[in-house]
């Protein structure tokens, strides 16, 4: 089975594909887009405009999934929608204008989805886990160790001690007294318990990506950055000429957030005393996915089906903007290429040969079967007597109706045998019928 | 409120319109409202000049072309890089804005002006863009001013080019701007019935467009109007890069597709066969009755932010409405025309040639 999840955050939202064998969950594909939802608050909560840009936003990625192939798409959200007022009334219109549920995930399962993302870590000796979001931030031993969470993120520290977008360097000074004050308090490990450092999540990866651009990457492929550019690279986001343009090139939804999370890194890894900081690519996606199929977590899911091609072309043509490219065009690859596989059912979906089918219970094959609807528009509730209209039988209005005589009508009436069955001789049959109606009911 | 007005980039119709709005719009509803031009784009803000503005400056400008503050290129590669004093264009426009003592800028531009705008406001600068191309290729936005001015414009001058080319049964190719973007030469191609378009989106096959010119005449037309973008290209020369395109074009003495395609087209079909260039009458003139309606909607809407205090964002047309994005969002993006898309496709089943 192929499966998408697409992340909302803050000021971006993101898409996995990934493929799952029974054992193993490849990732196969990833793609992320700038929405900075802060830009379309009313306050404290999001305006209509920003519904909208959500919406389209999801769409989006919806029918990147569907073109890749996929069969079932999670939508999660974590602090960035959960933060706002109106964030059930921003689910519904996600849900009712994409036919997507949105999953809201609190800070705690988030943290356990990078953990889980993660695990592959843990043959390094004291590896700790660091994962700096918006609204919350976490430092977790991979060992099994103490889990550290704080409640405060890059939004807090943004408004607290950031006047305009970026941190100067009073600003930058004042959030590093703040960090090791709280650290201390907290009880992080020091220098020499942590041998390696793994940072995870969006802000890490732009992190990693403004880092590859000055510093390129690592000829072995390791995704990781040495602290000493780390640390030039932090400078530069605090006082550095073309800071802006490089981060609008790198990671322009990060804006508002990357240079105080490059605070927080480098004085985490400066009291830990590490030399490398690892970044990871597998984060709260991955680990949602994983927990999903392992049945540890119950998300609700998005079916992608055959019949929604339609819609998706209508829709495309209605509200999404043409064809957008960057200045570095981005390729979404064409969805694999199906051959045609002989399978026991006439209309089963095609698959990869390569691809074991998933079994299909019953039920699954019975709501497959049934005559479908857009999960977005509502059912109108039909009337009884709209009800009995529709079951009643039909006639064309022109033709008219044959007056039938009694006997016609009393045939008609009686229960019906097949003309193969022969009739069984009783005393019911002669007394005409409803105790065989309920026989056959049996 | 102090308030900063730039223009920056390739000038359309619409800019003086959309700069009234703005104007009036603060002066009618923004208390104690001050008002400055900076000549010449970026250029005026990166030399820290500026202008006082009065309300009777943006009277009389509604069906005025061009822009009255001037306009420069600037590109955006050169922003941050240092010059001799060691300050780079972004610090030296981030210093002029503050001595200014603005409290919104107002940067009226394509995709590039938005991408600088995007920096400014990345350092700390209040603006809000506008979106303003001949090209309707700014992403976020259904459509930009300047775009139908220039459509009304290309298209009666291909419906002038028509009744030549049919007196003299000629093939006349007429070249219209869009580098990146077809959606001028798509909707002028369209508006005065050219019967072969062809766009940056979709590389054409020469052999087809021969084809077209040849069974046109078959059939009785009197001649054959090709709208070709700047930006055309060769499905043989779409799997080279840019540069390695323009060095070919170079070697040849051209820039664009247009000499190089008539040339074919008459040796291979033997139809006598001109090309033109429509050049920078597209960007020039007054702006129609839709530009003037559309720029005084954005204006006013981009007044309203202003005073709202949403800074970050252009404004935007989606639908009927007149709405905004954040800079950071459309920064680098461009809006092509999606050769999949309606308009493309009916085009095509009416009989245009794509090129495909």
């Amino acid at each position: 089975m192929k499966y998408c999840v697409i992340d909302i955050s803050s000021t971006s939202i993101s898409l996995i594909a990934a493929e799952h064998d029974g054992s193993e969950i490849n990732v196969s594909f990833r793609d992320r887009a700038s929405l900075t939802l802060v830009h379309y608050m009313d306050g404290r909560k999001l305006s209509a405009r920003g519904v909208d840009k959500l919406v389209a936003a999801v769409r989006v990625m919806q029918e990147k999934g569907r073109k890749l192939g996929a069969d079932e798409l999670y939508l999660i959200s974590t602090a960035a929608l959960r933060s706002m007022e109106n964030f059930e009334e921003a689910g519904k219109e996600v849900l009712v204008r994409t036919g997507v549920p949105v999953n809201f995930i609190s800070g705690e399962t988030e943290a356990y989805c990078d953990y889980v993302a993660n695990t592959r870590y843990s043959m390094y000796p004291d590896t700790v886990l660091l994962d700096v979001g918006g609204a919350s931030m976490e430092v977790c031993a991979l060992d099994g160790g103490k889990r550290h969470y704080f409640d405060f993120g890059l939004i807090h520290l943004h408004d607290k001690f950031v006047a305009r977008i970026q941190p100067e360097e009073k600003e930058a000074k004042r959030i590093k007294k703040y960090l090791e004050h709280r650290f201390d308090k907290e009880e992080l490990p020091a220098e020499g318990e942590v041998s390696t450092l793994v940072t995870v999540g969006a802000n890490a990866n732009a992190l990693y990506d403004l880092y590859t651009e000055l510093y390129g990457t690592q000829e072995d492929g390791v995704r990781a950055m040495k602290y000493k550019k780390f640390k030039k690279l932090t400078q530069h986001l605090i006082s550095g000429h073309d800071r802006s343009r490089l981060i609008l090139d790198a990671a322009p939804e990060k804006l508002y957030s990357v240079g105080i999370a490059a605070i927080v890194t480098r004085t985490l890894a400066k009291r830990f005393g590490t030399k490398d900081i690892l970044v990871s690519d597998h984060g709260v996606k991955e680990g949602y996915l994983r927990l999903i199929l392992s049945g540890e977590l119950i998300g609700a899911p998005y079916h992608y089906t055959d019949a929604e091609e339609a819609y998706f072309y209508d829709a495309a043509e209605e509200t999404l903007p043409a064809l957008e490219v960057t200045e570095e065009e981005e390729v979404v690859p064409a969805a694999e290429e199906v051959t045609e596989v002989e399978t026991p059912a006439e209309n089963a979906p095609k698959r990869h040969p390569g691809r074991p089918r998933k079994q299909k219970t019953e039920e699954e094959l019975a709501a497959e079967n049934a005559p479908k609807r857009h999960p977005g528009r509502p059912r109108k509730q039909k009337t009884e007597e709209e009800l009995a209209a529709e079951n009643a039988p039909k006639r064309h209005p022109g033709r008219p109706r044959k007056q039938k005589t009694a006997e016609e009508l009393a045939a008609e009436n009686a229960p019906k045998r097949h003309r193969g069955r022969p009739r069984k001789q009783t005393e019911e049959v002669e007394e005409g019928g409803n105790q065989d109606k309920e026989k056959g009911q049996e | 409120m102090k308030i900063g007005i730039l223009t920056s980039g390739g000038d359309c119709a619409g800019l003086n319109a959309v700069m009234r709005a703005i104007g009036l719009y603060a002066y009618e509803n923004i208390k104690n409202c001050e008002i400055v031009g900076i000549p010449e784009g970026y250029g005026g803000l990166i030399r820290g000049e500026s202008a006082p503005m009065s309300r009777s400056d943006f009277e009389g400008l509604l069906n005025v072309g061009g822009t009255i503050l001037g306009t420069r290129r600037t590109p955006f590669k050169t922003m941050t890089v240092p010059d001799e004093g060691g300050a780079t264009r972004l610090e030296r426009m981030r210093t002029n804005y503050k001595k200014m003592g603005l409290d919104c800028l107002f940067t009226l531009g394509g995709a590039g002006t938005h991408r600088t705008a995007a920096l400014l406001c990345a350092e700390g600068c209040n603006v809000i863009g506008l979106p303003k191309t001949i090209d309707n290729d700014i992403y976020g936005t259904d459509v930009t001013f300047g775009f139908h001015t220039a459509v009304d414009v290309a298209t009666e001058a291909i419906d002038r080019v028509r009744t030549t080319a049919a007196s003299h049964g000629r093939t006349i190719l007429v070249e219209v701007m869009g580098n990146k973007a077809g959606w001028l030469t798509l909707y002028a191609g369209i508006a005065a019935g050219a019967e072969i378009i062809l766009l940056p989106e979709i590389p054409f096959n020469i052999d087809k467009i021969c084809e077209t010119v040849e069974r046109n005449y078959r059939a009785g037309k009197p001649c054959n109007i090709i709208a070709v973008a700047e930006g055309a290209v060769l499905d043989s020369e779409a799997r080279y890069k840019k540069k390695e395109r323009a060095f070919v074009r170079t070697e040849r003495g051209e820039t664009t597709v247009t000499a190089h395609l008539a040339e074919v087209i008459e040796e291979r079909t033997g139809a006598e066969t001109r090309g033109t260039v429509l050049g920078y009458i597209q960007r020039g003139g007054n702006p129609s009755a839709y530009d003037r309606i559309l720029s005084s909607r954005l204006g006013s809407f981009a007044g309203k932010l202003a005073k709202e205090g949403r800074f970050g964002v252009t404004a935007a047309v989606v639908g009927r409405e007149i709405t905004f994005n954040a800079l950071q969002d459309i920064a680098g993006k461009y809006k092509l025309v999606d050769p999949a898309s309606q308009i493309v496709r009916s085009a095509e089943d009416i009989g245009i040639c794509l090129g495909r």
